[in-house]
């Protein structure tokens, strides 16, 4: 059975949601709550939110109503130095902890991280660009270049336990250009989930990837935008997997859990 | 109306359960924790969490409780890890569980599908009277763990497959319920399946 997930990515800073191309020139997009709330409505199986701003107490805030409005699960990515900063998001309810600029320099973190939660609970995000065919990767918003190449990282941190990995590529972001399914076919074989993001097109195109590969997408602008533009903000959801089924049932559910 | 517990004892998405029983409305919501172990007709075990680590968390005092209201009839639902720990052991670690129903946690083996199992599933359901819309519906799961059931008086009600592997995703024993995906994080079908399991 396919189980292939489509994860809407919430990108804010300081408690707002934006949408960049590149990883740079933000847009403001109104409000991560919301947001988030209208992916759950949709149905949609997991959401992911990421920080720019790190832990802040206006993030902290935002998390906590996330959790108690939404029925879906909830990924947080975004400042996270310290296994107390990891117990603080968990504590707010949380079913998942994203890390990436600290998956390059403190793997105790990690390690403590899925010994304590879970595999399941513990997500590291990659970014990368790609210059002459080779791969960089980069940390920090997408600013600082590392050392390590991504077949090395990758098999550090799935020895660390770590459940599942999100590969994004920089030069896609916001671009609408079609998605870098290429690199599957740069990386060896793991044994976790995997997920891409950056530059997916449409939704033909998301049908398409989803449908015929073992991996899950994640979404930004797509979800975001009706046009390849940053000003028709409209939110949308769409997993192939799912639709007919939801819209079934709906009707039957609401009047079941109004009774 | 039911007063429902959810053991608070420092793992887990509480606060989420919390919610989520909150919009079902079936009764006072209570978060019990060692100075708070109050009696009540539905406990929760939540999920999300490491078998060893969480298994550290439950205590004798807590151990106690939780025999105590199997005892009393009151009914018990262990979520994902929650619903892990009503067995004895776990290859995640070698802490000890509940000791309820006789059995294994075991690692999900094989190559052919990722682990963790992340991902909403349509379970198998095994000649169990439910409605459709439940039955015929995606639940949340994410877990690399699953629960070998050898228990001859707990049965499994619904299941999937994944990498070969039958794996128990509802079970009963009596008084006692363990689903391994999370129907908290299962949008409206997950609530209804709540309601139906608690007002069973």
């Amino acid at each position: 059975m396919n189980s292939n997930r489509t994860i809407p990515i919430l990108l804010t800073d300081k408690g707002k949601l934006l949408k960049g191309k590149k990883f740079k020139n933000h847009v403001y997009c109104g409000d991560p709550i919301n947001a988030a709330r209208v992916f759950s409505e949709f149905n949609c199986s997991e959401i992911a939110y990421f920080s720019r701003s790190g832990l802040d107490s206006k993030t902290l805030q935002i998390l906590d109503k996330i959790v108690r409005h939404t029925m879906c699960s909830f990924a947080y990515g975004g400042g996270l130095c310290s296994i107390d900063d990891v117990n603080t998001v968990f504590k707010l309810g949380v079913e998942k902890c994203i890390f990436n600029s600290i998956a390059y320099q403190d793997l105790d973190l990690i390690k403590n991280a899925v010994l304590r939660y879970g595999s399941q609970a513990i997500c590291v995000s990659v970014d990368y660009k790609i210059f002459n065919e080779k791969i960089y990767l980069y940390s920090k918003n997408g600013t600082k270049l590392e050392g390590i190449k991504l077949n090395e990282h990758l098999s550090k941190l799935v020895d660390l336990g770590v459940g599942e990995v999100i590969l994004s590529n920089i030069d896609k972001d916001g671009t609408r250009s079609g998605i870098d399914l290429n690199i599957l076919k740069n990386i060896n074989p793991i044994p976790i989930p995997i997920i891409i993001s950056g530059g997916l097109s449409s939704r033909s195109e998301l049908k398409d990837i989803i449908e015929n590969n073992q991996v899950s997408l994640g979404v930004g602008h797509l979800f975001m935008f009706m046009n390849n533009d940053f000003k028709s903000n409209l939110l949308s959801y769409f997993n192939p997997n799912f639709k007919s089924i939801f819209s079934k049932y709906l009707q039957t559910l609401n009047s079941y859990l109004n009774e | 109306m039911k007063k429902i517990g959810i053991l608070n004892i420092g793992y887990g998405n509480v606060n989420r359960l919390k919610s989520s029983l909150q919009k079902i409305n079936l009764g006072e919501i209570v978060l019990v924790n060692k100075n708070n172990l109050c009696e009540v007709e539905v406990l929760f075990l939540p999920g999300v969490g490491n078998f060893h680590e969480v298994s550290k968390l439950y205590d004798k005092m807590i151990r106690n409780y939780i025999i105590n209201h199997i005892d009393n009839g009151s009914k018990v639902i262990g979520i994902c890890v929650g619903m892990q720990l009503l067995f004895s052991s776990s290859e995640e670690g070698n802490g000890y569980g509940l000791n309820l129903i006789d059995g294994k946690v075991k690692k999900i083996l094989g190559n052919e599908e990722p682990v963790p199992n992340i991902g909403q599933l349509i379970p198998i359901w095994q000649n169990f009277i439910i409605p459709e819309f439940i039955k015929e519906n995606y639940y949340y799961h994410t877990h690399s763990y699953y629960c070998n059931v050898t228990d001859k008086n707990c049965s499994v009600l619904a299941s999937i497959n994944y990498n070969k592997i039958s794996i128990p995703v509802i079970i009963k024993k009596n008084n006692l319920l363990g689903f391994q995906f999370h129907p908290e994080l299962s949008n409206y079908q997950g609530l209804a399946l709540l309601k139906y399991f608690v007002n069973e």
